[in-house]
C-alpha cells in the first residue's frame, strides 16, 4: 500500500474529476466544446489529472463484475449467473464416458 | 501527456488497392492529425487507461478514416475519428473483460500464487474496500453505478429503466464513483501513474 496520487489532489478535485470521467466515458464523439473544456481542466492543475487517472482506475478495474448484484430482478441474476458461470461449469463438469 | 504523441499514419499513395486506393483528402487527414490527435490520445486514453493501447486505437481508426470512400468536410471526418476509435476502444474493453473473466473464474487459485505476498493481499484488501464502498451507496445511487459499470448501459437507458432524468443519473454515477476513490484513499491504496 502507498499513498501513491491520493496525497497529490484534493476532495473537490477528485469530485470534479468523477464529474469529468462520467461524461467523457459516456461520449464517442464528443462535442468539440466538451473535448477542449475536459482538457483544459485536465492541464489547469497536475492534480486534475491526478485525481482523473484516480477515478479512472476504479471504473477500469474489474471489482464489481463476477457477482450477480442484489439490486437485480431474479430472472437477470438467472441470466447474469448463466452468463458468468457458464465456462467454469463447462470445465468443471464430470466427463462422461463415450 | 503534455505533448501530442506521434501516431504513425498510414502512407498514401496513387496505388491501387487497400488503404492507398483511398480518396480521402490527405490534406484534411492530415489536418486532423495536426488539429485534433492529442485530443483522441487522451479521451481514448480516459476511456481505456492505456496510453500504449490508445495509441494503438488511434492508428487503426485512422486506417479506417483514410478508407473512406468520400471527400468529407472535416466536421464529418473528425466525428468519424472520433466514433469509430471510441467503438475500437469499446471492443478492447469487451475482449478484455472477457480476457479477465476467464481468468478470474477458472483461474484465480493459480493466479494469486503469481503474485508477491505483499501485492496479493493489497489487492484482496482493495476489492474489499471497493465492494463495501459500492455496497455503502445509497440504493439509487449504487444501482445507476452498478448499470452502467457492469453492466454496461448507457446513461439514457439507465434513465429511463429508473425513471429519472439523464442528468441524475450521471450524478449518481459521479458520485458512487467518488465515494469508490474516497475508500480507497483514506485507506492508503494509491495508484500508479497511468495514461491519460
Amino acid at each position: 500500500m502507498s499513498p501513491g496520487l491520493a496525497s497529490q489532489y484534493t476532495e473537490t478535485q477528485r469530485r470534479e474529476a468523477a464529474e469529468w470521467f462520467v461524461l467523457i466515458n459516456e461520449q464517442d464523439d464528443p462535442e468539440t466544446d466538451t473535448l477542449q473544456a475536459w482538457l483544459q481542466w485536465m492541464d489547469a492543475h497536475e492534480g486534475n489529472r491526478y485525481a482523473f487517472e484516480a477515478v479512472a482506475q476504479v471504473w477500469q478495474s474489474q471489482t464489481f463484475n463476477n457477482t450477480p448484484k442484489r439490486w437485480m430482478r431474479p430472472i437477470e441474476q438467472t441470466i447474469f449467473k448463466l452468463q458468468h458461470c457458464k465456462k467454469k461449469e463447462y470445465h468443471n463438469a464430470p466427463k462422461q464416458a463415450t | 501527456m503534455d505533448e501530442p504523441q506521434a501516431v504513425f499514419l498510414p502512407e498514401i499513395s496513387s496505388e491501387k488497392g487497400g488503404i492507398s486506393s483511398s480518396v480521402s483528402d490527405p490534406a484534411c487527414v492530415e489536418r486532423l492529425f495536426v488539429e485534433h490527435n492529442a485530443a483522441l490520445l487522451r479521451f481514448i486514453s480516459a476511456k481505456v487507461g492505456s496510453e500504449q493501447e490508445a495509441r494503438e486505437i488511434a492508428q487503426e481508426a485512422y486506417v479506417h478514416l483514410l478508407r473512406l470512400d468520400h471527400h468529407e468536410a472535416v466536421s464529418y471526418l473528425r466525428a468519424f475519428l472520433f466514433k469509430t476509435a471510441a467503438n475500437i476502444a469499446v471492443d478492447r474493453l469487451r475482449q478484455r473483460r472477457r480476457r479477465n473473466h476467464v481468468t478470474s473464474m477458472s483461474e484465480v487459485d493459480f493466479a494469486v500464487f503469481e503474485l508477491t505476498p505483499e501485492r496479493q493481499i493489497s489487492g484482496e484488501q482493495a476489492m474489499t474496500v471497493m465492494r463495501r464502498a459500492v455496497a455503502e451507496l445509497p440504493p439509487k445511487c449504487r444501482e445507476a453505478f452498478l448499470l452502467r459499470h457492469s453492466s454496461g448501459l448507457s446513461v439514457d437507458e439507465i434513465a429511463q429503466r429508473m425513471q429519472v432524468g439523464a442528468c441524475m443519473v450521471r450524478r449518481y454515477i459521479a458520485r458512487g464513483l467518488e465515494h469508490v476513490r474516497q475508500c480507497l484513499d483514506s485507506q492508503g491504496f494509491g495508484i500508479e501513474r497511468g495514461a491519460v
